[in-house]
């Protein structure tokens, strides 16, 4: 009874909370749906309102008809306050939006105090011609709010009657089917006890579903009385069948222990979610583990070797659906390293009760693993070695090669497999060694031998072969092994060390013999070279000499010419002053008067001032004096050679001759003029004398300068400008045709040496510059005195550069740009010789229109 | 036309002269320095005061004295006359004129005026309505002068 109250309370419960929250439900939602409806509709209506000012106020300002724009507002009025105001603003372009006017019914509003949060505001514009805006009107949101009070108060008056009714109903409805749930429940807890006798029935059940399954039920009563009588029996069979098949299965398990004992071999099971770890009895003693140590993955896990730890890892944590088989090395406390064989598979939960788990396999197989080791180790080494390894049988048949000998011979596997060595034997092989090698083998015997064998592509190729008989265990031969050397490169060296050998000999037996005969050739060749050499001393010693008649002889050229000159000039004045003397001075002097000669003179000296007229200076001269005469008062009185005689003396104006000769007779006059014009002529022939023998004294001298070199004089301090003015003078004639020379040197700039060698340093020099620019550059000397007590002279021409691939050469003795036998190429060497020889240096820089030879010498003390 | 019958005319006429001089006793019409002078009918007043006028169409005043109903009447802002009117009644242009009667309706203060956009039928309009009065230009054609009031001071 009391199980049937409690049913039938938790019934009534739960449906009044249902119902409760469903009615409380509805009435939110519906008197939120209610307030949204109304403050739309209540914004729509004002917006409409705002829109219908807005005509009005337009309609007033373009037609000047305010009728309707009062009937709105009336309208407003007539509301009573359900709008709380109406503004009407205005704003032009680019303008704040201002409070024209505006309308309430409240006394009290200030429309700058507007708190907008506190109504509902919905505006309209509007525009006219005179003013443009909006209509603003709002109501409060106060009154919307109690208009939805109003409202929804009846919804919640009938959501809460309906759930007064429905409390009270199902209070009803849960008393009346709490009983027959109850004691359905009652009888399913007994059936599920197997206390069928304990069952209570109802004899009126009703047709509906608990009547229904109160008698579903008790059929099901009545079926598992029967299946309990049924079950008993067949308990009974399978107890009797249990104990026999767990005896078998005790013994089989007895033999089964024993031979994963005798395997090394343990099962096991490990499930994640437990971490538990089931496994058999020998498990502990594989993995090293105390006997009673009980076995998790964290302590089979810390047995494992860390190489292994990532391998053994994955196989409990790969897909689960999936078998793996790995070999995991562990480190066992006794025997150090060992390897276990795990086989694993991951066994699917059957129920939540019981979750999936691995089931497996740990085999010990460490000997196994210590042996394939050991013949991977070995196997490496017969095949990785560079040596040629073979094996054959008894019968000598290839079993089994290296590739290394696969490599060298050529041949594949399956070529040589089954065939014995002979395969790789020649027509050369030494028989003899073959025949020793069969020897051996025949009496099971290692033998050690050296042959030639080829290859499939006829490479010839020498082994040096160790062959052994290979017996098993029990000390029977199974075949034989040959470990071979590839001696191929040995051999040739070795036969060629023995030609080396050979070729040493004959060669040493060959310089013998020539160095018998050298030693006499060589008395022979020092002799010729030492007479070779006395030659050639003499041969520049000619050269040299030659070099210097040669510049000599070019400047004999020059002088010829330099010296012929005045010596003309000195002809024609001794001949102009014999014609004078015998013809026009006893002429003239004749009948002379002494006033006449004093004139005469007086006319000379005057006459000596005047400059030299050209020939046309002396027609314009004469005319000149003419235009003169014939513009005096007494034109007749000048005789018309006048002019002329007194142009001729150079007079070109009247203004510097004494008036006494214009106021003497014609015939006097023409006298007194023709002696001072003949005295004049004398005097310049006597100068024109005098200058031309004065020149050909300076040649004469400059060239005795030249001529008195001697290697032996001794050094003299003399005047460096007058030793390069000589020179200059010297190559005068090849000044003339356009070559400029410009002596920078101060008079008095005193250097020791011997002039005469230093002349032809300058002449050498100067001349080099005249033929390199064919006679057209200009010469520049300057000197400078040096920190060191020397004086350093530059020579300095605008001629053609030398070029910069031969200017280190241009010292060297024979070393020319001339064309053949213009020039010995000795020039530029007897400068550099000559200046050595003074304790001097010489050096030349040559660019683009500066070619500059500079002579470093000493300069003379005091 | 005989004598008695020029007799009778003129005494008809005479009649007719002497019934609207009763109507408007003593009223001396004068000229606003804008141009433009007040007609009423059955207002009651015989003049007005300028100050008066202004308080009449700003709208201060709804009655008239005898009763009836102020009836605003303006001409219309394309006529001439609105500008002076605008200016000497309510101190501003044509605009302002618009803009003080859209506040005044807006704020439901005033019964707003009739504009009318031609001077004739201004005059129409007066005649017809009692208590209508209007400001007209005083070249105004057709302007009866029995319906003229007076403005007597400045």
């Amino acid at each position: 009874m009391r199980f049937h109250r409690k049913i039938a309370f938790r019934i009534w419960l739960y449906f009044s909370l249902a119902i409760s929250l469903l009615f409380s439900g509805m009435a939110w939602y519906y008197s939120n749906t209610q307030r949204k409806l109304i403050v739309d509709a209540r914004g729509k209506e004002l917006q409409e309102f705002c829109r219908t000012i807005s005509l009005g106020v337009e309609i007033s300002l373009a037609i000047q008809d305010f009728d309707k724009l009062r009937k709105a507002v009336d309208y407003f009025k007539q509301k009573g306050g359900e709008y709380d105001f109406l503004l009407l603003t205005q704003a032009g372009p680019g303008q704040t939006e201002t409070i024209f006017t505006h309308l309430s019914l409240d006394k009290n509003f200030q429309p700058q105090a507007l708190d907008s949060s506190q109504y509902l505001i919905r505006y309209y514009h509007y525009t006219s011609g005179i003013m443009s805006g909006r209509i603003i009107s709002g109501m409060a949101k106060q009154k919307i709010d109690k208009q939805i009070v109003t409202l929804n108060r009846p919804v919640y008056l009938s959501a809460l009657i309906m759930f007064s009714f429905s409390f009270v109903l199902f209070f009803f409805i849960a008393r009346s089917i709490s009983e027959p749930i109850s004691r359905a429940i009652g009888n399913a807890q007994l059936l599920g006890q197997s206390k069928f006798d304990e069952f209570s029935v109802n004899q009126q059940t009703s047709s509906n579903e608990i009547g229904l399954l109160e008698q579903a039920l008790l059929s099901l009563r009545g079926s598992l009385m029967e299946q309990q009588a049924t079950n008993r029996l067949l308990i009974n069979n399978l107890e009797i069948e249990v104990s026999k098949r767990t005896r078998s299965l005790n013994e089989a398990l007895d033999r089964l222990t024993e031979a994963q004992e005798t395997a090394k071999l343990a099962s096991f099971t490990w499930s994640p979610e437990k971490d538990k770890w089931e496994s058999s009895e020998n498990l502990n003693g594989l993995l090293g583990l105390e006997k009673n140590e009980k076995a998790d993955y964290r302590s089979v896990n810390s047995r494992v070797e860390d190489s292994s730890k990532k391998l053994f890892a994955s196989m409990f944590s790969k897909e689960k659906d999936k078998e793996s088989l790995q070999t995991i090395s562990f480190n066992h406390p006794v025997q150090g390293i060992s390897w276990m064989n795990i086989f694993c598979r991951y066994i699917q939960p059957v129920s939540h009760d019981k979750p999936g788990y691995y089931s497996g396999t740990i085999q010990d197989v460490t000997q196994q693993k210590k042996a394939e080791q050991e013949l991977e180790r070995l196997s490496l080494l017969a095949t990785n070695t560079t040596n040629l390894v073979l094996f054959t049988d008894v019968n000598k048949r290839i079993l089994w090669a290296n590739d290394s000998l696969i490599k060298l011979t050529g041949y594949t596997r399956e070529e040589i497999y089954g065939k014995t060595p002979r395969i790789f034997q020649t027509e050369k092989t030494d028989p003899l060694v073959i025949a020793e090698i069969n020897k051996a083998i025949e009496q099971k015997k290692a033998v050690k031998a050296e042959v030639l064998n080829r290859g499939k592509q006829g490479n010839e190729y020498w082994l040096e072969l160790y062959i052994q008989p290979v017996l098993n265990r029990q000390g029977e031969q199974i075949g034989y092994m040959a470990i071979e050397i590839d001696i191929t490169e040995r051999k040739a060296n070795e036969e060629k060390e023995k030609q080396y050998v050979a070729d040493i000999k004959k060669k040493q037996e060959e310089i013998n013999t020539i160095n018998s005969n050298l030693e006499g050739l060589v008395r022979e060749k020092t002799l010729d070279l030492e007479q070779s050499m006395i030659r050639l001393q003499n041969s520049q010693e000619e050269l040299v000499r030659k070099e210097k008649m040669a510049t000599l002889g070019m400047l004999v050229a020059g002088i010829a010419h330099e010296v012929n000159t005045p010596l003309g000039a000195i002809k024609a004045s001794a001949e102009n002053l014999n014609y004078l003397l015998k013809q026009s001075i006893v002429k003239l002097v004749h009948g002379l008067t002494q006033p006449d000669l004093a004139l005469s003179l007086n006319l000379l000296e005057i006459s000596r001032k005047n400059p030299k007229l050209s020939t046309q200076q002396e027609r314009e001269a004469s005319k000149k004096i003419q235009d003169f005469f014939s513009k005096s008062s007494t034109p007749d009185a000048y005789p018309f050679w006048l002019p002329r005689m007194l142009a001729q003396m150079g007079f070109q104006e009247t203004e510097t001759i004494p008036d006494e000769l214009f106021h003497m007779p014609q015939e006097r006059m023409k006298t007194v003029l023709g002696l001072a014009q003949t005295l004049g002529g004398i005097d310049i022939s006597v100068g024109t004398i005098e200058n031309a023998a004065l020149r050909a004294s300076k040649i004469i001298r400059a060239l005795n300068v030249y001529s008195h070199s001697e290697e032996s004089a001794p050094h003299l301090p003399f005047d460096l400008h007058d030793s390069l003015n000589a020179v200059a003078d010297l190559l005068s004639n090849k000044f003339k045709q356009g070559a400029v020379f410009v002596n920078n040197v101060k008079p008095g700039t005193m250097v020791m040496g011997q002039e005469d060698e230093l002349s032809q340093v300058w002449t050498n020099l100067i001349n080099n510059a005249l033929q390199a620019s064919n006679n057209k550059c200009k010469i520049v000397v300057s000197a400078t005195a040096l920190p060191d007590g020397m004086l350093s002279v530059e020579l300095e021409n605008d001629g053609p550069p030398i070029p910069p691939e031969i200017r280190e050469r241009i010292f060297d003795e024979f070393f020319t740009t001339k064309k053949r036998g213009e020039g010995t190429g000795l020039g530029l060497s007897i400068v550099s010789r000559i200046v050595s020889r003074h304790n001097g240096r010489v050096f030349c820089k040559s660019s683009e229109g500066s070619t500059i030879f500079e002579v470093v010498l000493p300069i003379a003390n005091g | 036309m005989d004598f008695k019958s020029f007799v009778g005319v003129f005494i008809l006429a005479s009649c007719f002269a002497f019934r609207a001089f009763a109507q408007n006793p003593g009223k001396t019409e004068i000229t606003v320095p804008g141009q433009f002078v007040l007609i009423g009918n059955t207002t009651g007043v015989s003049d007005l005061k300028w100050k008066q006028v202004r308080s009449i169409f700003k709208g201060e005043r709804s009655f008239w004295q005898n009763g009836s109903s102020v009836l605003l009447v303006l001409p219309a802002s394309n006529l001439p006359v609105a500008v002076d009117i605008a200016k000497q009644v309510y101190g501003s242009d044509v605009a302002g004129m618009q803009k003080f009667w859209l506040a005044l309706v807006f704020q439901g203060r005033g019964k707003p005026p009739i504009f009318i956009s031609s001077e004739e039928e201004i005059i129409r309009f007066v005649s017809q309505n009692p208590g209508a009065v209007a400001l007209i230009s005083a070249t105004a054609k057709n302007r009866a002068s029995e319906w003229l009031i007076p403005i007597i001071e400045k």
